[in-house]
């Protein structure tokens, strides 16, 4: 039993860390991947709301690439390419941290809030698209968290006339500190589109409910998205695939595919 | 399963919204663009009526009241830009001096349909003469 244990931590601290791993080569090479992609859904936008013709730039191409890889895998860039969900990690991990470390514990935020403002980015996406297609694109761009996000990893931080973007970046860090990904899965655009478009079976992860542990639910508190993992449902629809409900199962109940019943390989 | 294709109906009623505007965007673009070629030539027309000779130096030769007078008209910018007599032998030059009051009109009025000076009526014609034979030359 104890060398299951044992066996089952390496391979979450190897899962964790190579996740990491892959988040910081993808925020060095290509840490504005998220704020392009949909740069090129609010052109679309803003081209509709003046009756022009739709030009297929290249920041659309990069969101096309993005939607591509989301139908085949899920969301692998949310959980391990996107710079700024990698933010939302990281912010929050040194906030664990730095609670455990202190000995004090922060405010838990409650289920039923949570559920609610999960459907809060969709209601940000419905309205910077208005926003763009009545011309307002660079209103949008001059408030956003993103531009100040942009500006610090661009080494070019200037401040001036940045004041609400910069107080709303803030609160997003305080909030990333006290939820996981609480950026990602209440006021991300991106995300909300992506959670909207069908991906196929194969990379969806499934839980063998009949072999679970009465009362179990390691796999939802280990998920940084609150997903209760269970059949197909619009919930599947948050997932990043970072795999952690697979390695903290302890009965190895939770395989991605179309659930194949496999052997258990520790 | 069902999930994955009430997803999948979902973007394809986008794909297809956006699919039907982009052709509404491009016919309206053809129209439009037809619209400014039309426009520009109807421009272009009209600023060769306003704008009816070329730049240069032209001379014209015109019957006054003694012999010949001859003009020399430029045209600079197109408009026209200075006349001179260049010779007047056998008019009186008093005639010519006063008949000469003309030419500022002739620039004012961008023709040569202006009223000859009173009292030098045929060096007056002689000049206009040659002004608008100049200005056939220099017509576009």
């Amino acid at each position: 039993m104890e060398g299951f244990k044992k066996n089952r931590k390496t391979k979450q601290a190897i899962w964790k860390w190579g996740r990491t791993g892959v988040q910081v080569i993808a925020f060095i090479l290509a840490p504005s991947l998220f704020t392009q992609a949909f740069g090129g859904v609010k052109a679309v936008a803003e081209t509709m709301g003046t009756g022009g013709v739709i030009v297929i730039s290249d920041f659309l191409i990069r969101f096309g690439i993005l939607c591509g890889i989301t139908f085949l895998f899920g969301r692998i860039f949310c959980g391990w390419c996107c710079a700024f969900g990698a933010v939302n990690d990281w912010i929050y991990r040194i906030s664990v941290f730095l609670q455990s470390r202190l000995g004090k514990k922060l405010p838990k935020m409650p289920e039923s809030w949570t559920l609610v403002l999960q459907k809060l980015k969709y209601v940000v996406l419905l309205a910077v698209l208005i926003c763009c297609f009545y011309g307002k694109s660079g209103w949008i761009t001059g408030h956003s968290p993103w531009t100040v996000f942009s500006l610090l990893v661009g080494k070019n931080f200037r401040p001036a006339g940045y004041g609400i973007a910069i107080v709303l970046f803030l609160l997003l860090l305080m909030g990333m500190a006290v939820e996981e990904r609480f950026f990602c899965r209440f006021f991300c655009p991106m995300g909300a589109i992506f959670s909207l478009l069908p991906e196929l079976p194969f990379t969806a992860l499934r839980r063998d409910e009949k072999n679970c542990i009465q009362n179990c639910s390691a796999c939802r508190r280990s998920c940084p998205v609150g997903i209760k993992l269970g059949e197909d449902s619009l919930q599947a629809g948050e997932c990043i695939r970072c795999g952690r409900c697979m390695q903290v199962c302890p009965r190895g109940n939770i395989r991605p595919g179309t659930g194949s019943k496999k052997k258990a390989t520790d | 399963m069902r999930i994955f294709l009430m997803k999948l109906l979902n973007v394809l009623l986008i794909a297809g919204i956006l699919f039907f505007y982009q052709s509404y965007a491009m016919e309206r673009k053809e129209a439009v663009d037809s619209y400014q070629k039309e426009l520009a030539e109807y421009k272009k027309a009209k600023a060769a009526l306003e704008k009816p000779y070329k730049n240069g130096v032209y001379e014209g030769v015109g019957k006054g009241f003694g012999g010949d007078i001859t003009v020399q008209v430029t045209v600079e910018d197109d408009r026209i830009k200075e006349i001179l007599v260049l010779s007047a032998e056998k008019e009186t030059p008093e005639y010519v001096s006063a008949a000469k009051q003309l030419l500022p009109d002739i620039v004012d009025a961008q023709s040569a349909d202006v009223d000859g000076v009173a009292g030098a009526t045929l060096s007056s014609n002689g000049i206009i003469a040659g002004v608008k034979e100049a200005l056939q030359k220099a017509k576009k």
